[in-house]
């Protein structure tokens, strides 16, 4: 991938304020009423069960034990007045069996005035009532989902039709096995030693964790010297690559699992020292050896990203050609067009027909909020365009490469 | 302790560029097992006529393999043309170097030179733990006493006693002077280290003991 302060590779960031942004616009706010309208029957237009990537029929794989939200959609349109709508889940294994209650995350504050299509609607997290799943419910095997009230603040239960329930599937997934390897160097023209932060390892591990088709990261970090000093050339990124391999070869003639994928992470010194990212192989099977480094830092604007750093987004996508994934070729000119199966225009993570809606369901150890993420306005990792998230394809064969690496070294553990 | 690690194979590391025919052996790694996985995966080996040539001490070719290249992404579009070589060699007895080959010419050899035993000199003359000045975080282990010696090269692992996992701090240095620092090893109050010689395609652990790092 591109470096900021390269004239090649990724376009450098065309800064956006927030307030442009379309679906980070301030939320509506509606007047409260405690007793609520009288309701007559609520409508409700759809249920989603979702991950990092998702279609309003479910239609991505959900994978067993991955953090997952069901958002619930109403015709507001069909309301008497203006109220805080709460509601309750039903959630079983099947029809007959055992059922777990799960509140709403919060009220859904409903307008009748709001005649926002539910394709819009999906964009914004506050235009549905929205329910965490707890990881109890999300084992492999079906689950049937059920609206089991809906009833204004204060108020009594109201009368509910439409689409009352769901039922979906969970799928075992492996876990992501990376071990992140911080390479600490010393740049010759200022004596300085540089070092990635705490915060650029926490962000990689929780946005992989979030965004990537797997129940959990089995995560380990170090720091250790770099076999290289700044200032960098375009021998670095090799030398880092064969420093990682090395590494990883040593530490699994030592017991560490094959599956393990190694990353190296290297400071950007705050823009003074930008190595570029490089994966060293895209195999066309799987192959959890191949290695591969990326820069991090604060990234002030760099690909849509103002948040505290762009380790997450580029360590992810440096990880994803160690899964196969190519470049979809976006934006055109800046990337090859290695991936010619991707399916959606301009690197997006939907066609114009919104399909697809990311979700980022958060961190809140790093104050990362519950995010709709406009299938639109959005970007698959593997491309170089602005923010970034994964699509419904990247995620698909990524799931599919990791259970193939999982499966080729089945028979060695036990 | 000297203690011979019988090993069956080499992991070789190495590096090509096809468009220049420049590249170089990185890491030579004696190992007990594969670990690469090439032998599953990955495309077949490519045209581009690169072989590491296995030769004995009289430099006759024992064998040969064509290594999977392993060409870097993110590559500006171009055709992509340096390739990482990740390379498990099974070993015998009569291996003496393995050559880097392009195109039927000699790119660079790793040819190691016989090794004398450092044992007595490294444990006469290492420290284990003692504290960087001005910086107790950071522990020296080893010593400078050893001169670096073609083909050779020494590697400190740590075992921390909350993991059973040996973690690699550093591989393929010249010397067996090493940095640890503590902080990398959080919960943990003792730490095994073992320091390791790569002397050709041996690999001999010249000393492993228990750290405190509590105190």
């Amino acid at each position: 991938m591109m470096g900021k302060h390269e004239n090649k590779g990724m376009a450098r960031p065309q800064i956006q304020s927030l307030d442009s942004n379309p679906y980070v616009a301030p939320r509506r706010r509606v007047t409260s009423k405690l007793s609520g309208p009288a309701l007559s029957q609520i409508t409700i237009q759809a249920i989603e069960i979702c991950q990092a990537i998702q279609s309003v029929e479910s239609s991505v794989t959900l994978i067993a034990d991955k953090a997952t939200m069901v958002r619930v959609y109403i015709d507001q349109t069909s309301l008497a007045g203006g109220v805080q709508l709460r509601g309750e889940l039903k959630v079983r294994k099947t029809a007959t069996g055992p059922a777990t209650y799960v509140p709403a995350l919060e009220d859904l504050a409903a307008d009748p005035q709001d005649a926002t299509k539910l394709i819009d609607k999906r964009n914004l997290t506050g235009a549905s009532l929205n329910f965490r799943l707890p990881t109890t419910v999300t084992a492999a095997g079906a689950l049937l989902v059920e609206v089991n009230r809906i009833w204004p603040a204060g108020g009594d239960d109201a009368m509910f039709g439409g689409v009352t329930s769901s039922t979906v599937e969970f799928v075992y997934g492996p876990p992501l096995r990376i071990r992140c390897i911080g390479l600490r160097y010393v740049d010759t023209g200022t004596g300085q030693t540089h070092t990635p932060d705490a915060v650029h390892f926490a962000y990689l591990r929780s946005f992989l964790e979030r965004a990537y088709p797997v129940p959990s990261v089995d995560w380990s970090q170090i720091v250790v010297e770099a076999n290289f000093a700044a200032p960098f050339n375009d021998q670095t990124v090799l030398r880092a690559n064969a420093q990682i391999a090395a590494i990883r070869s040593s530490e699994v003639d030592n017991g560490m699992d094959p599956r393990t994928h190694y990353l190296a992470l290297v400071d950007d010194a705050r823009g003074r020292n930008f190595m570029r990212g490089r994966a060293m192989g895209i195999p066309d099977a799987a192959a959890p050896d191949t290695v591969a480094s990326a820069p991090c830092g604060v990234p002030n604007g760099f690909a849509g990203d103002h948040d505290l750093s762009y380790a997450d987004w580029y360590g992810a996508h440096e990880l994803g050609h160690t899964f196969g994934r190519f470049h979809p070729g976006f934006p055109a000119g800046t990337q090859d067009a290695s991936d010619p199966d991707f399916p959606f225009e301009e690197g997006q993570l939907s066609d114009a027909d919104q399909k697809f809606v990311g979700y980022d369901l958060g961190d809140a150890g790093l104050g990362i909020r519950l995010q709709a993420l406009a299938g639109t306005h959005h970007h698959d990792l593997m491309t170089y365009a602005e923010r970034q998230w994964i699509c419904a394809h990247t995620f698909e064969a990524i799931r599919t490469r990791l259970i193939e690496e999982d499966r080729q070294f089945d028979p060695a553990i036990v | 302790m000297v203690d011979d690690l019988a090993s069956t194979f080499a992991h070789v590391i190495a590096n090509i560029d096809t468009a220049s025919g420049e590249g170089s052996i990185d890491y030579v790694l004696p190992s007990r097992k594969r670990t690469a996985s090439n032998m599953f995966a990955g495309p077949a080996p490519d045209k581009a006529k690169v072989r590491l040539v296995l030769k004995d001490a009289a430099g006759k070719e024992i064998g040969s393999v064509r290594p999977e290249l392993r060409f870097e992404a993110c590559d500006d579009g171009r055709q992509p043309h340096r390739a990482l070589i990740q390379q498990d060699v099974e070993l015998s007895d009569d291996l003496a170097s393995v050559a880097l080959e392009f195109e039927g010419k000699v790119v660079d050899v790793f040819h190691p030179e016989p090794v004398p035993p450092i044992g007595e000199q490294f444990r006469n003359t290492a420290e284990w733990g003692l504290p960087l000045p001005g910086n107790p975080d950071k522990l020296a282990v080893g010593t400078h006493a050893v001169e670096p010696q073609a083909g050779v090269s020494y590697m400190v692992q740590a075992k921390p006693d909350n993991s059973d996992q040996w973690q690699t701090l550093s591989v393929g240095k010249s010397t067996p002077d090493f940095v640890i620092d503590k902080n990398q090893f959080p919960g943990a109050s003792s730490l095994d280290v073992r320091v390791t010689q790569n002397a050709g395609f041996k690999q001999l652990t010249v000393e492993e003991k228990t750290m405190k790092l509590d105190e």
